[in-house]
């Protein structure tokens, strides 16, 4: 129980923090237009690019340790997705961190378009990933459900991600780059809020109903999706960012911990671990918040410029 | 080529290229924390200098540490999942603390630390930076107790064909990753130290205008390459001491002469710190006749650490085949069923990847060095850290 509790909070932890980044990645180019623009927009995501991936670092090591036999069973699986879940994951990062390491038009442009592609690759890949889990383990007999599922939640980590990223934009930012980031956001709600509960309704309609959980999840999602939505939509447009960002966060974490639920994984875990990483939790998670609550403002001046 | 042999391809360079940026993370960090430190109890300005010139490289170099880190993550669940089935157990416990615990501190403080410049007290900004470099060995310490197991396994029971932690005090204190622990902090030392004295050297030879900066920073260069070398060397040969003579006889003879050379190249680092600490004192080195040969020969033997330490993890890595973990499990029975094209395609994009992107950092670094500590963009204030075509669009604005 444990494990699973660390290993859901770690996936729903990445899914929305460094979704924030990738969401943001994606967009850089439309919300910044001048190259001071797009440096102010990564100086924006600063100290969250770290702070967010940590968590699939960490997500990755709990499911070595405590789910070997997940691992094993769906790196064989998706084993495509995998590497290109790796690579879109290098790439994003080699871009945020060497755009701005030497000056020049052309180089910076080039960084730019790798943190574009990169930042819509990672969640195409993670988001196919979660679905390949849904529907390959064990293989579902409709060949449909085995494609269609996967591509919906691909496509859905792809604009919840992007709504994720302009709404902590315009959380970040002021004037110009926040009035861009805001419409960014209110075009792409409704496509995340559709492209869920098109997942949602997928899974129902392809997979036979395996357990109690069924009949919950799937609607937990749709809910999940529109909710946040139709929660953040007025938010946003009354310029209440806060509001709308915790409704976007929260509309990220359901349908990833809905999902984990459904594969309900077996931990196989090394018995005194767990004593050991229970008691560093809370040490783990105030170095987080340190991190979130000192950098909540708009940047300013007073913030220092890296990437 | 075999699915086998591209599975230990595919993992070995991707280890050793994230090893040679490890070596420099852990090496430097110290560096920079024992600037930051002379800056937050002095407050000069040379000081704060030296700390962002060095803290900038050390950033540069930490982001393909980190990118050359996530692609090993996964290596063991994509090619070995034997090891997993075996020792997932043991191998999970250490390489669970490493990532959801030192590595998870290291990162998030590490972004602190940079972007919390103007922001944080200098006193917890200082303390943020140290607690970056602890927890990076911490990092060191989790990934050695199982590389340690698999040298030299101890502390398990085998209990239908899976290997269950039986006593994970003997785990941890495992000679073969205590000692081994020793020896690469003290070859990471080394490298952190070659790299300061090397790109130190170089600016006083061409007299850049920094001078007092680089001699302090070649004086902490020396010590700390020094310290490294005692480490290297003393917990070089105390290894010896679990290996077994069956071991030492079926060795290959690559590993005998990449161990031959990395005994000869630490003793020669070991003898040629007294010297160098010799001419440290009263700041001998920098008024010496010859000086600028000196320098020169400082900077070209650079990447001396960095060349002995690959061969010494050729040694290791190599010197266990065709164990995956000595006497337990074999490499080949712990490799994943995919086809050896799969396991090629992935090894041309992977290390292709890391391989460009290794190249493009160390061209990076390599400029950032010799730019000197005239402007780090790290720690600058928001209207110095931009380009002339690059107006940051908050940097204009006072709150």
């Amino acid at each position: 129980m444990i494990w699973t509790v660390l290993l859901v909070g770690a996936l729903a932890g990445w899914a929305v923090l460094d979704g924030m980044t990738q969401g943001l990645g994606a967009t850089v180019r439309q919300v910044g237009r001048t190259p001071g623009e797009r440096r102010t927009v990564l100086t924006a995501l600063g100290p969250f690019l770290l702070a967010g991936e940590v968590w699939l670092i960490a997500g990755a090591g709990i499911l070595l340790a405590g789910f070997p036999e997940l691992e094993k069973d769906l790196w064989f699986v998706a084993y495509p997705l995998v590497v290109a879940l790796l690579v879109t994951w290098v790439l994003r990062d080699a871009g945020v961190w060497l755009r701005s390491r030497q000056p020049g038009t052309r180089w910076r442009a080039g960084w730019e378009r790798v943190i574009v592609v990169a930042s819509v690759g990672l969640p195409l890949s993670a988001g196919a990933l979660l679905g390949t889990a849904l529907v390959w383990l064990p293989p579902q007999p409709s060949l449909t459900a085995r494609v269609v599922v996967p591509v919906l939640t691909a496509l859905s980590a792809v604009a919840v991600t992007r709504v994720l990223g302009t709404v902590f934009v315009a959380v970040r930012t002021s004037g110009i780059l926040r009035e861009r980031a805001t419409r960014l956001a209110l075009r792409t709600l409704p496509w995340s809020a559709g492209l869920l509960a098109a997942s949602a309704i997928a899974y129902v309609v392809l997979v036979p109903a395996g357990g109690p959980f069924d009949a919950v999840l799937p609607p937990l999602v749709v809910l999940a999706g529109s909710g946040s939505a139709l929660v953040a939509r007025p938010a946003l447009a009354h310029g209440r960012l806060h509001r709308a960002l915790g409704a976007v966060v929260a509309g990220g974490v359901l349908p990833v911990v809905a999902a984990a639920i459904a594969l309900a994984p077996v931990a196989t875990p090394a018995p005194t671990l767990e004593l050991v990483l229970l008691a560093c939790v809370p040490v783990l998670l105030a170095a987080q918040a340190w991190v979130w609550w000192t950098f909540r403002h708009p940047v300013s001046p007073r913030d220092a410029v890296f990437y | 080529m075999s699915a086998v042999d591209a599975a230990r391809t595919q993992f070995a360079l991707l280890a050793g290229f994230h090893f040679l940026f490890v070596l420099v993370t852990l090496g430097l960090g110290p560096v920079v924390a024992i600037f930051q430190t002379r800056w937050a109890v002095t407050g000069r300005e040379v000081h704060e200098r030296a700390t962002r010139f060095w803290g900038q490289l050390y950033l540069v170099n930490y982001a393909l540490g980190i990118v050359a880190g996530i692609l090993l993550e996964l290596q063991f669940g994509l090619h070995f999942p034997g090891l997993l089935d075996v020792a997932g157990e043991v191998l999970g416990a250490p390489l669970a603390v490493e990532t959801m615990v030192a590595f998870f501190l290291e990162s998030t403080l590490l972004g602190l630390w940079v972007f919390g410049w103007h922001q944080l007290n200098r006193w917890v900004h200082t303390a943020v930076f140290w607690l970056v470099v602890l927890t990076g060995y911490a990092s060191a310490l989790a990934v050695m107790v199982a590389n340690g197991f698999l040298r030299n396994p101890v502390g398990y029971e085998l209990r239908d064909g899976v290997a269950h932690i039986t006593d994970p005090t003997a785990l941890v204190l495992n000679p073969a990753a205590v000692f081994s622990l020793g020896h690469v902090l003290g070859a990471c030392l080394l490298a952190g130290g070659f790299v300061v004295i090397g790109v130190s050297a170089w600016h006083l030879r061409r007299q850049t205008g920094y001078d007092e900066l680089f001699q302090r920073s070649l004086r902490t260069g020396v010590v700390l390459g020094a310290v490294g070398a005692l480490l290297a060397v003393g917990f070089g040969f105390s290894q010896f001491s679990y290996f077994t003579e069956d071991a030492a006889a079926g060795q290959s003879p690559i590993v005998e002469v990449a161990l031959g050379f990395m005994i000869m190249g630490g003793f020669a680092l070991f003898l040629g710190a007294f010297p160098m600490l010799a001419l440290m004192i009263g700041g001998a080195l920098f008024r010496l006749p010859f000086r600028r040969a000196a320098y020169a020969f400082l900077t070209a033997v650079l990447p001396v650490p960095f060349v002995l330490a690959i061969l010494g993890w050729l040694t290791r890595e190599i010197g266990r085949q065709p164990w995956v973990v000595v006497g337990v499990l074999r490499t080949s029975d712990a490799t994943s069923a995919h086809s050896a094209t799969t396991v090629l395609v992935s090894l041309v994009v992977l290390v292709g990847l890391i391989a460009t992107l290794a190249v493009v950092d160390w061209v990076l670094l390599a400029r950032l060095a010799r730019l000197g500590p005239g402007s780090p963009v790290l720690g600058a204030p928001a209207l110095h850290a931009r380009e002339p075509d690059e107006p940051l669009s908050f940097a204009e604005v006072s709150r």
